[in-house]
Order: structure tokens, then sequence, then C-alpha cells
């Protein structure tokens, strides 16, 4: 009998915090669908009088969303791929090539993993804005790919390690150069670190604010996070239509975690303990 | 022919390395020395750096500037002791309910509870901007069935605004904490919980003597992350609140931020943030310190 009172207790732990999480969510979209005047009429706990998606197509139309999600996915997709470019070859040169002052490049892409945003974002903006890169993409782009590197670096040195010498030394007698064995033997066998930093670093770019809210200022450049806070200032009395905004937002990549759950946790999971 | 050999491989290994390298030094490291010597500076952001020496750290504990400062401060610390200890509770908690009692469901909670680190923070603060709005948002009508009804919402008051923004923060983290004690858990040998209770221990006994030590290395590293995410704290107040009301909800990051980027002062506050980053160092190192030997004492007693 004990037994099955604390199978109760668990489940009420349970579901209560996984309401706390839902409810929110489920009170947004209720309220997306309806217009502002009926919420400002009834309150917020009421059935609406009406349901339509009227606040999507506004949203949709008035923020420029489209061109945010473009710039989103441009640069997210630009700062994962020069990432992998970047971070592979290095992390191959620091486990299997000898060679001078590997110790200081350690010491120095370690110092990085210490350094936050903060401490970099004024001499970063500057020392772009008299490259003119304010305002485009890379200005966005290679501050991310610059601030991913020492994440990136630990954790496929860390899983490299594991690969044995002999393959390596096998492929070297058989006559291959470096680079044939970096691209034809080791990275196929990284893919689980390459899947894991993949999920991390598109998640954290897609996510990103300060960095951009601080280097794109023309509307025509900006990101969805970017995009969605400013649509939020300039429409605050009409919180369906914010609400609707970011949905618009925020289920394709909700959709996303629900389907691919597992890896993006993991992801998420090796990104943080950073080896 | 070992010594060719080594400097075809140094070349090669420095070929690899120079993407990396290069975008890594060019965007991180010199920006890091830069913002030391801009902190030395009166600079404001264009044209000509006069030099300033120490001025702007004394600057920092100036009577005009220490009130906001330490306002800020304080701020940042409460949410530190918040940071460090509710969400990395909660997360153990139903952590170990997922993991040890016997429920069924356990993906479809952790899906749940790590949903909030999924979305985007400017997402995150239209909802709760809405759930805490005093006219239209449904908390407000919730509270006011327990008589707790605010007028202004609990955004808007000085006093309250920082716990709103706590309690969402703590809404946000639980499932990041939850995952990571998760994974912990499931790692620890089911053999000493077996030999526990063969030994006649409670479940209680069980989590607070053989669980919570078990994960101590995922417990260090979760209350560092939190101490780092606690003196951040950026989106979330900028996008809510954006230090409201008259500055009651001012995080030394949006402090130095704003000192930076809207008054131009970027001398002084390169200043700020370079302080800032030494305190959090000392802290983390101070953490790391006292685990160490904490850890010690412990091996210690463990035979």
């Amino acid at each position: 009998m004990r037994g099955n009172l604390r199978k109760v207790w668990q489940y009420a732990a349970l579901i209560f915090f996984a309401l706390l999480i839902l409810l929110p969510f489920l009170f947004m979209l209720a309220t997306s669908l309806r217009p502002m005047m009926d919420l400002a009429k009834n309150g917020a706990m009421s059935l609406p009088e009406s349901v339509s998606l009227d606040n999507y197509s506004k949203a949709w139309v008035k923020g420029s969303f489209i061109t945010y999600y473009k710039n989103s996915i441009w640069i997210t997709a630009a700062t994962v791929g020069i990432l992998l470019a970047c971070v592979l070859p290095a992390s191959y040169a620091l486990v299997f090539l000898r060679a001078w002052g590997k110790r200081l490049v350690l010491a120095l892409i370690l110092f990085g993993l210490i350094i936050p945003f903060e401490q970099i974002m004024f001499p970063l903006f500057t020392n772009l804005r008299s490259y003119h890169l304010i305002n485009t993409s890379w200005s966005v782009i290679l501050p991310q790919v610059a601030l991913g590197i020492p994440v990136g670096i630990m954790l496929m040195k860390n899983y490299m390690a594991g690969i044995p010498d002999e393959i390596i030394q096998a492929a070297r007698i058989d006559g291959a150069s470096e680079a044939a064995v970096l691209l034809r033997i080791v990275v196929p066998m990284t893919k689980p670190v390459i899947s894991t930093l993949l999920v991390f670093f598109t998640i954290s770019s897609w996510n990103s604010f300060m960095l951009p809210n601080i280097m794109l200022q023309k509307p025509e450049a900006q990101t969805l996070t970017v995009g969605l806070n400013y649509f939020k200032e300039s429409n605050s009395a009409d919180f369906p239509l914010m609400i609707a905004a970011a949905f618009v937002v925020a289920l394709p990549v909700l959709l996303v975690y629900v389907i691919f759950q597992k890896r993006i946790t993991e992801g998420m999971l090796a990104g943080s303990l950073k080896g | 022919m070992k010594k060719r050999s080594f400097r075809k491989q140094s070349a090669a290994a420095w070929l690899l390395m120079l993407p990396a390298l290069a975008i890594y030094a060019w965007l991180v490291l010199i920006p890091t020395v830069q913002t030391f010597y801009i902190s030395l500076t009166d600079w404001e952001g264009i044209g000509p750096k006069t030099w300033a020496g120490l001025s702007n750290y004394i600057r920092i504990f100036s009577e005009t500037e220490w009130p906001a400062i330490w306002a800020a401060l304080k701020n940042n610390l409460i949410w530190f002791a918040v940071a460090v200890t509710i969400p990395i509770w909660i997360g153990l908690f139903l952590a170990n309910i997922l993991v040890r009692g016997r429920v069924k469901g356990g993906k479809f909670f952790q899906m749940v509870y790590f949903m909030p680190q999924v979305v985007s923070m400017i997402v995150i603060a239209i909802a709760w901007k809405w759930l805490f709005n005093p006219l239209f948002g449904p908390l407000n009508e919730i509270l006011g069935c327990f008589g707790l009804h605010s007028k202004a919402g609990l955004l808007s008051g000085k006093s309250t605004v920082v716990f709103a923004l706590l309690f969402i923060y703590v809404w946000m983290s639980f499932g990041y904490s939850c995952l990571l004690y998760t994974v912990a858990i499931e790692n620890v040998d089911p053999q000493i919980y077996e030999a526990a209770r063969l030994d006649g221990a409670s479940p209680a006994q069980e989590f607070f003597r053989i669980t919570v030590p078990c994960v101590r290395g995922t417990t260090t590293t979760i209350t560092l992350l939190m101490m780092i995410s606690s003196f951040k704290a950026f989106d979330l107040v900028y996008s809510l609140t954006n230090g409201g009301p008259a500055g009651s909800s001012n995080v030394i990051s949006l402090y130095a931020y704003k000192e930076g980027f809207i008054f131009s002062r970027m001398g002084y506050a390169s200043a700020v943030t370079v302080t800032v980053s030494l305190l959090l160092l000392g802290l983390a190192q101070g953490y790391l310190h006292l685990r160490k030997r904490k850890d010690g004492e412990a091996s210690g007693d463990e035979r």
C-alpha cells in the first residue's frame, strides 16, 4: 500500500511541474486565436467569443518575418558550417600531429571557455564597424564562430583522442597526406560528435539575441530574435498579436524539438559539459 | 629522419589550425586585450582614445556611480543565490523520480521540462509579459482569487519585479538541471542501491546518502554553469523590463551595456565589465576550491 501512495506523490509532482511548463504555452495558444478587443472585454480566463487565425496572418505580414527567417537561416547555417570547417582540422592537428606551440594553443583555447561575451562586446563592435561589417550577416556569423571554437575544439578533440593511433599510422604508411587522413578516415568516424555540435550550435545561434541585437540595426538584416523583440516593442498593447508573433517564431522550433528531441537534448547536454 | 618528419608535421598542423586560430584570435583574443586597454582610457567609441589611467575603476566606487552599480550588483547576487539553489534542487528532485521511481512516460516529462530552453528568450519574455499583465493576463486574476492581486502587476512593482523575473528564470531552468541529473543518476551503479536496500535503507536515506553524493560532479558543474549564467541574465531582463521600473531590476551586464552603447562611455563601461569578470572568476575559483576540499574530506570518509 505504501508503495502505491509513494507512486501517487511521484506522479503528482511530475505532473505538477509538467503543467507548470505547459499551461502558459496552452494559455498563450488559446489567446493568440482571439482578437485583442475580445481579450480586453472579457479578460484572460474567459472563453473566446470567436476563434480565428487573424492574428497570425497579421503578425506574419506586419512583422517582416519572412526577412527575419531568411536572415536567421542564413546566419545559423553559415555559422555552423564555418565552425565545423574550422574545428575539424584544428582538432585533428591537436590530437594526431606533433608540432611546436601545441600547448600554447590549447591554453589559449581553454582560456576562451571562460571569456563571457560581455567582456569583448565593445571592441568587437567597434572593430567590425571599422571594417564596415555592421549590419551585414558577417558581423554575427564571424563572432559566433569565434566564440564557438573553444567548445567545438574541446568536444571534438576529446572524441578524436579515442580513435586508435594505429589506424592513422596505417593510413600514413599507405602514403596518404594528412588532409586525406583527416577527410577520408577521421571525419567519418566522428559523426556522433559532429551531430552533437550541429545541434548545440544550431540552437545557440538560432536563439542568440545580444550579439545580433548589437550588430544589426537595420530591419532588413535582423534575425528572428531581434525582429521579434522589435515587434513586441511596437505592438505592446495588442497581446494576442504579440503572442501570435511569438508562435510564428517558436512553433517551427518546437516542432523540430518534439521530433528530434533525443538528439537535441544529447547535443545540449554535451555542449554544456564541455568535456 | 625524425627531425624532418617533425617539421613536416608541424607545418601541416599549423596549416590545419590556421582557420580556427585566425578567427578566434581576431574576434576573441584581441578584443579581450583591447577591453583591458579601453578600460584605461576615456574612449567614447569614436575618435581618439585619451589616457585615463585607473580613473574609470575609481569611478565605479564614486558617489555618483556606486549606488546604481550596487543596486545592479545586488540584483545579480540575489539572482545568483536563487539560481544556484532552487532550479538545481527541483531538477535533482524530478530527475530522481524519473530515474529511480518506477514511473512511465519519463521521456515525455523530460521533453516538457526542457522545452523553455529550446525557444528563444524573447518568446519567453512575451509569454510572461502577458501572463503577468495586471489587466489582460491570467495570473492577476488567479492571484485575485487568493486575495494577492496587485494593481500594477508584478512586473511593474519595484519590490516585486525581481522576484517575478526570478520566478521566470527558475521556471526556465529546472528542466536543464533535470536533464543533467537524469544522466548522472542513470550512471550510478545499481548495485550500491541493492546493497543499501538489503541493509534496510529507506528511500529517503537512499536519496540523501547515496544519490546526492554520487552525483557530486554534476552538482559542481551545474552550480558553476548557473553561477555564470546568473551574472549574464541579459536577454531576459533587457526584453522584459529593460532594467525597470526605475532601475530596480537592473543587472550589471545591462548596466555596462547601456553605459557603453547608449551613453557612449565605453572606457568606463569596459572597466565595469573587467571588474565583473574578475569578480566572477574569483567566485568560481573560490567555489571550486571549496568543492575540492569538501570532496577531499568526503572521499576520506568513503571506504
